[in-house]
């Protein structure tokens, strides 16, 4: 038998999820997600307005019939009309959903992650019927320190930078992670495609400079 | 002809919505770690009980890059590990090894391998049986609550009366642990020997229940702490004097087996469960002697 190789889009997606895996185990240690094969070709939208491809794309890798998604810009949920919806829903034939139920969303500035607390977070008997979210922040920096992060996948504690962040986000994610095993699980991914995994267990607190 | 027929297979024989499904289980069990998550088990050509949870979980997040060992029961060459590993091979044209250390993928039934794994490297054991309620809860809605509100009063019930029984933790196998302070997990099917080493671990530990349909997850650095009394505390099958008769290595799970004599008698040995970590042994004691 000769095993077939795997498509481009199979690949890709085997390749990033890995990265997504490997993030969300080591919380703090930054994943270099793969650059999105050809065939992204984003609707046409003010360069402002598009979303991190990186983001777009790890999101798409994740989501198919069986799946939910929604988005936020600027801190505001975008309707199912909205072009940027449409692309989403052709290419993964995922539903739009509310974002109180929605099982994936896209949020394309760090001012959406105030929008975090709209999310579904489980059930004490399936708290894995919780929302994961996928924020895109303009820069992510191993050797920062924007945040302690602690928790399961951390050896000790670890810090992260993630500069240009609204002072609400800390409050805002760590309010919906109040209540383990019930949670949001966090993925952020920056410009040049390195992703931090937040899973609802890391404890983030804000380092004192 | 027939060439053409099995090129229809997709890379990983799973179609890649079963693999994307997978895929979003094995997230959720990384976040809530200990914690069983439902998947949609699909159908292999192999029977369900035979591997299939951990098949499934190797071949969704398998890449062409990957090194892969399979073992069962510690043993490379065992009947499962040869038909897993031929499935997966054929399936995806990925390199195998014998050697722990130079795997990425490392598909396990029954044990973990006797060098330290390191945390590039993702460990995928097949598992039997899910749920350590169990014994006390054999109702699976009943059970799933219990793990929900953290009710595991009867499981601590059921190790006393154990120790009272038999006047000692009597668990071979499936030894039950708590997860980071929460989940109470079944270690199933590692013997005792391997569960202190699922604790702050290097590695990515994944479970696959094909049968059972559920998927769970140990994240590296994560605290796992067996169910133990005071005066009761957990023990590994260690014994003083214990010794491989191949090898010599004295702190190893070590197996027993008969070895007839040829005159309808013959004695008990024992050996190395770790089967490529036995052979690693031999092979340098044969060159340095």
């Amino acid at each position: 038998m000769i095993a077939a190789p795997p498509t481009t889009q199979a690949y890709f997606n085997s390749r990033t999820f890995r990265i997504l895996l490997d993030s969300l185990a080591r919380p703090g240690t930054l994943g270099r997600l793969p650059p999105p094969p050809q065939g992204y070709d984003l609707p046409l939208l003010p360069a402002m307005q598009l979303p991190n491809h990186y983001a777009v794309a790890a999101l798409l890798s994740l989501l198919d019939q069986g799946t939910s998604m929604a988005h936020a810009a600027g801190g505001l949920w975008l309707s199912a009309e909205h072009p940027l919806t449409r692309w989403f829903t052709l290419r993964s034939n995922a539903q739009v959903e509310t974002p109180a139920y929605a099982d994936y969303v896209l949020l394309h500035d760090p001012a959406s992650a105030a929008c975090l607390g709209d999310l579904k977070r489980g059930s004490l008997t399936f708290p894995e019927q919780s929302c994961t979210a996928f924020l895109c922040v303009a820069q992510l920096d191993e050797h920062g320190a924007t945040w302690r992060l602690a928790g399961p996948g951390i050896a000790g504690s670890r810090t992260v930078g993630i500069p240009g962040l609204p002072a609400n986000v800390l409050s805002v994610i760590m309010a919906t992670r109040s209540d383990f095993p019930l949670g949001v699980d966090i993925f952020c991914i920056d410009v040049t495609g390195a992703c931090l995994g937040l899973p609802r267990t890391t404890r983030i607190e804000e380092v004192c400079s | 002809m027939q060439q053409t027929n099995e090129q229809l297979y997709n890379f990983g024989l799973l179609d890649e919505d079963a693999k994307r499904e997978i895929r979003r289980s094995l997230l959720k069990a990384v976040a809530i770690p200990g914690h069983q998550i439902p998947f949609a088990s699909r159908d292999l050509p192999i029977a369900r009980g035979w591997g299939t949870g951990g098949l499934q979980i190797t071949l969704a997040i398998i890449t062409p890059e990957d090194c892969l060992k399979v073992i069962d029961q510690g043993d490379d060459a065992g009947v499962n590990a040869v038909n897993l590993r031929r499935l997966i091979t054929q399936t995806t044209g990925v390199a195998t090894t014998v050697d722990s250390c130079a795997a990425s993928l490392i598909q396990t039934r029954h044990r973990i391998p006797e060098e330290p794994l390191r945390a590039d490297q993702i460990l995928v054991l097949q598992v039997p049986m899910v749920d350590p309620l169990r014994w006390v809860e054999p109702n699976l809605e009943r059970a799933t609550v219990m793990h929900g509100e953290a009710d595991y009063g009867r499981m601590w019930v059921y190790m006393y009366e154990s120790v009272v029984r038999a006047g000692d933790l009597r668990i071979a196998s499936q030894y039950p642990v708590m997860v980071n302070g929460r989940y109470m997990m079944d270690t199933t099917p590692i013997p005792r020997w391997d569960v202190p080493r699922l604790d702050m671990a290097e590695t990515l530990f994944l479970f696959g229940a094909g049968r059972e349909k559920r998927i769970y997850a140990v994240p590296p650095h994560t605290p796992v702490v067996p169910l133990q009394f005071e005066d009761y505390p957990f023990r590994t099958e260690y014994q003083a004097g214990q010794r491989c008769v191949r090898c010599g290595a004295e702190q190893t799970f070590l197996t027993s087996h008969f070895v007839p004599d040829g005159a309808g008698a013959g004695q008990w040995v024992t050996s190395c469960s770790d089967s490529s970590f036995c052979d690693k042994r031999l092979a340098s004691a044969e060159v340095q002697p």
